[in-house]
């Protein structure tokens, strides 16, 4: 076996073991309950049931109009901050992605904060119209959507803008000259954006259909929340299993889609050096203007000035600390173990899929990395219950942090693949095979020409699995063992106990986590903050 | 006489700190084929992209069809300028089929009923009817090639502009589309703009050619003119293996050179004493068995009926042709002036080195 092969065959079963494993384990045991004899029993029970459908209904409202949300704000802006002229474009390319960094639960408790029945602005008017019974409940199906489209659209702004910033901007010439701006702008740079947009939808609506935390809060009915209380309440495993299975089939639906759009060459596009094409607002300059402005105060500036007001004074956030205790350092160490492990897989994945011929490989890998994804975290946590609560040396993952670690690994690996396969773009294959005729062992050119030159791209990569993990919820709250709570857990888990300052102050410190390896990356690398 | 299809007054435009376009003077006769040809770099693209628009110039006029595209009071944007524009890359989109591409172009501006024949016209045009449905992923290079071209004439256009279209294709499918280029142009009567930094396709279709340099046009003329009277060193080296010798005016019209004394060939004839550049086409220089000057050869590359040779007299290399083998490197001949020479420009800064 070549040195190449040993890596790609190696990958792929860390990916299996890691990853899928625990799924087959999952719903193997969902069709022998108990050890007994094949059923669909479980099924059956689950699928009979008028509630499941309704708790489905409930699921797929809330991740479409989600996703709607998300793409309604996210493509225009992401149009407008790629694209064209508009006033403080560059302060904008940065500032959209802050939400990125805020859990979607954060979203809602910072929206709670500010228009919740009990506090800032309700409570101010509520004082001021001497009303007794509140204006408005802050809770429901809607406000749950428009909570998690704020908190999720600058994944569509991201994805939107990677497509856009990458397109050769002869191709809009081409149409300015033909037909004018309008035309240029709609039917050739944002149908080219097609795949950003779809990616930045499903992306959206995946995490839509796995939040726990946002639902939860706003006391909805959803299946993320059905799968956790059938483990959580009833600890019925078979049920809770069978339970995931709509769920499993609603994720397939942008999972296909993005499949499709990515390998349709009608939307391939050439590389190009030029830098892309950018479209004069002209008189809709200010509308446009006053549109981002408006979607980054409620994205970004509403969450965030409302953690600041409810904080209040320096102390609490030593308080919040000093309550947090190991909770702080597990989430660090989690994440950061997570992310490097993740990036180290993620890599050698894109490699494979880049670097080996076998028919459908590359196909393969992308699709069985974002399995974990897909499917629910709750899901997922359970198949890590399923596999890892075992006697034996399975019990040292079990119940230490090694299972939340894993956890997020199989989670976000899906994210290194792509930042890994996307940075590889850039280092043709030809530099390694000058260097392999030149007598360059395998593993030598791996790390001195294919991993240095896509160095950038792994450490994107380490940063988005890092943020991702650092305000994973739904996953944890299953799968974290006695003494292994991440900050997201204790804050989710104090939301109930009133603790709305200290609250706040942790939800800022996990912001400032997130955001500090970002601020490291951009100052080490000299680069202007702009996310593409 | 006919209104210019396009002029060019004191344009110019600075890119960045380093490069200035122009200023650029230049007009366009009805059904001319110009063909803009210099080194990358030089600023050809550049003056293409302000005719189409979409740059705009710093200063200067813009005329197209007798119009004023571009001037201090007035910019037209690119789609009111009526130009049909062959990109380098071809820019065609991946996502719309041939005739999505051309119906795209076309547009509200032409009646729905029009439209299909239209389309249909202009695809048999360049050759590719039947290939309504096909994707650019799903054509050829040639094919593509002939889309582009398809959808830039589909709006019958004012002007055509080709920015080096060809740039992507091998050497036989390059001669191929470059003539079919010029016969179809020929036969739309449509003046035409085109980019390219190869000299035979410069050579071979067009009918003036505008050599550029350093964001300049180095000189402008017929493709014969510019071949046996180059004004520069610069254009005689660029229009392929001229010789540019240094030398002293003999005040006769003849000029002292390593080669002995050069007759010069029409223009002002130089003072006598004054140090001047003489550029000789290499098929003016020949081995002969006796007479001329000692050369040493320094390398002969065979070509098929002939080859090209390359000798030193004294300080200076020469390019020349023979038809029987000269021998091999390091070998001494004696090589004599045949035709007469021109006095150009710059001798010393296009000397290669």
């Amino acid at each position: 076996m070549t040195a190449k092969r040993a890596l790609v065959v190696a990958s792929l079963a860390v990916l299996v073991a890691v990853a899928l494993a625990p799924l087959a384990v999952l719903f193997g045991a969902s069709f022998f309950p108990e050890g007994g004899p094949i059923t669909l029993g479980a099924y059956g029970k689950v699928l009979a049931s008028g509630r499941q459908w309704i708790l489905l209904w409930n699921s797929l409202v809330v991740s479409a109009s989600t996703t709607a949300l998300a793409l309604l704000v996210g493509v225009p802006l992401a149009f407008l901050t790629a694209r064209t002229d508009l006033p403080l474009r560059r302060a904008y390319s940065f500032l959209y992605a802050v939400p990125i960094f805020i859990p979607p639960y954060v979203v809602a408790i910072c929206w709670r904060y500010f228009v919740g029945d009990s506090f800032g602005v309700h409570a101010v008017v509520e004082k001021w119209l001497g009303l007794s019974e509140p204006l408005w409940k802050a809770h429901g199906y809607a406000l749950c959507s428009f909570y998690m489209g704020l908190a999720m659209f600058p994944l569509v702004t991201l994805s939107t803008r990677a497509s856009l910033l990458s397109a050769d901007p002869a191709l809009d010439e081409a149409a300015l000259i033909a037909r004018g701006r309008r035309p240029a702008a709609t039917k050739v740079a944002l149908r080219l954006a097609t795949p950003g947009i779809v990616a930045g939808g499903s992306f959206v609506f995946l995490f839509a259909l796995s939040e726990f935390g946002v639902p939860n809060l706003l006391m909805i009915n959803t299946y993320a929340i059905e799968v956790y209380s059938q483990f959580k309440a009833f600890y019925d495993l078979d049920a809770a299993t069978a339970s995931s299975v709509p769920l499993l089939i609603l994720a397939c639906l942008p999972l296909a889609a993005m499949r499709l759009v990515e390998r349709n060459r009608r939307f391939a596009l050439a590389r190009t050096e030029r830098p892309p094409f950018t479209y004069r607002l002209g008189r809709a300059r200010w509308p446009a203007f006053f549109f981002a402005t408006a979607a980054l105060l409620l994205g970004v500036g509403v969450p965030v000035v409302s953690l600041f007001v409810v904080a209040g004074p320096f102390a609490n956030y030593r308080k919040a600390i000093a309550l947090t205790g190991d909770d702080f350092l597990n989430s660090i160490e989690f994440a950061a173990v997570a992310a490097t492990a993740a990036t180290v897989l993620g890599f050698a994945l894109a490699y494979a899929a880049a670097r080996t011929r076998g028919r459908g490989l590359a196909g393969s890998i992308d699709v069985l990395s974002i399995l974990p994804f897909a499917i629910p975290a709750g899901v997922l946590g359970i198949g890590f219950i399923r596999l890892w609560n075992r006697p034996g040396a399975f019990n040292l993952v079990y119940s230490t942090g090694a299972i939340v670690v894993l956890g997020f690994v199989a989670r976000f690996v899906a994210f290194a693949v792509r930042a890994g396969s996307a940075a590889l773009r850039h280092a043709p294959e030809a530099y390694e095979e000058s260097a392999a005729v030149a007598g360059v062992p395998f593993f030598k050119r791996f790390a001195r020409i294919a991993a240095r030159l896509s160095f950038r791209g792994i450490v994107v990569a380490w940063i988005i699995v890092f943020v991702l993990s650092l305000g994973e919820l739904n996953l944890a709250i299953l799968v974290a063992p006695a003494g292994g709570q991440t900050l997201s857990l204790r804050i989710f888990n104090m939301i109930h106990f009133s603790y709305n300052d200290l609250v706040a102050a942790l939800c800022l410190l996990l912001v400032g986590l997130a955001v500090l390896p970002v601020a490291v990356f951009a100052l080490a690398f000299g680069r202007k903050p702009e996310v593409r | 006489m006919a209104e210019a299809s396009l002029a060019l007054s004191d344009v110019t435009r600075a890119l960045g700190p380093r490069f200035l376009l122009g200023p650029v003077d230049l007009a366009l006769e009805p059904g001319e084929f110009l063909v803009l040809l210099g080194p990358s770099g030089c600023g050809k693209s550049t003056l293409l992209r302000l005719v189409a628009g979409l740059d705009a110039p710093d200063s200067g006029t813009i005329e197209i069809g007798g119009r004023a595209a571009s001037d201090p009071r007035i910019v037209v944007p690119p789609e009111g300028r009526g130009i049909g524009m062959v990109f380098q890359n071809l820019a065609l989109w991946p996502h719309l089929c041939a005739a999505a591409q051309l119906l795209f172009v076309l547009g509200r501006s032409v009646p729905r009923s029009e439209r299909a024949s239209r389309v249909k016209e202009a695809l048999s045009l360049v050759g590719l009817a039947g290939r309504e449905t096909a994707y650019p992923h799903e054509l050829s290079g040639g094919e593509g090639q002939r889309l582009a071209i398809a959808r830039a004439i589909v709006t019958r256009p004012r002007l055509l502009l080709l920015d080096e279209p060809l740039s992507g294709a091998d050497e036989p499918l390059r001669e191929r589309l470059c003539g079919e280029i010029r016969s179809l142009q020929r036969r739309l009567g449509l003046p035409a703009i085109y980019v390219t930094h190869h000299r035979d396709e410069a050579l071979a279709t067009a009918d003036r050619i505008a050599v550029m340099r350093d964001g300049r046009i180095e000189q402008i003329g017929a493709p014969r003119e510019l071949w046996e009277r180059p004004r520069s060193a610069f254009v005689a080296r660029f229009l392929g293996l001229g010789n540019v010798l240094s030398g002293r005016s003999l005040g006769d019209g003849r000029v002292e050179t390593a080669l002995g004394a050069i007759v010069i060939d029409g223009g002002e004839k130089p003072r006598a004493g004054e140090a001047v550049a003489v550029s000789l086409r290499p098929e003016a220089i020949e081995i002969v068995d006796s007479g001329g000057v000692p050369a040493r050869i320094e390398s002969s590359a065979y070509r098929g009926d002939r080859s090209l040779v390359r000798v030193s007299v004294g300080e200076e290399t020469l390019t020349l042709f023979s038809a029987a083998p000269p021998g091999d490197a390091g070998r001494t001949v004696r090589v004599a002036v045949r035709r007469p020479g021109v006095v150009v420009r710059g001798g010393e800064e296009a000397r290669p080195r």
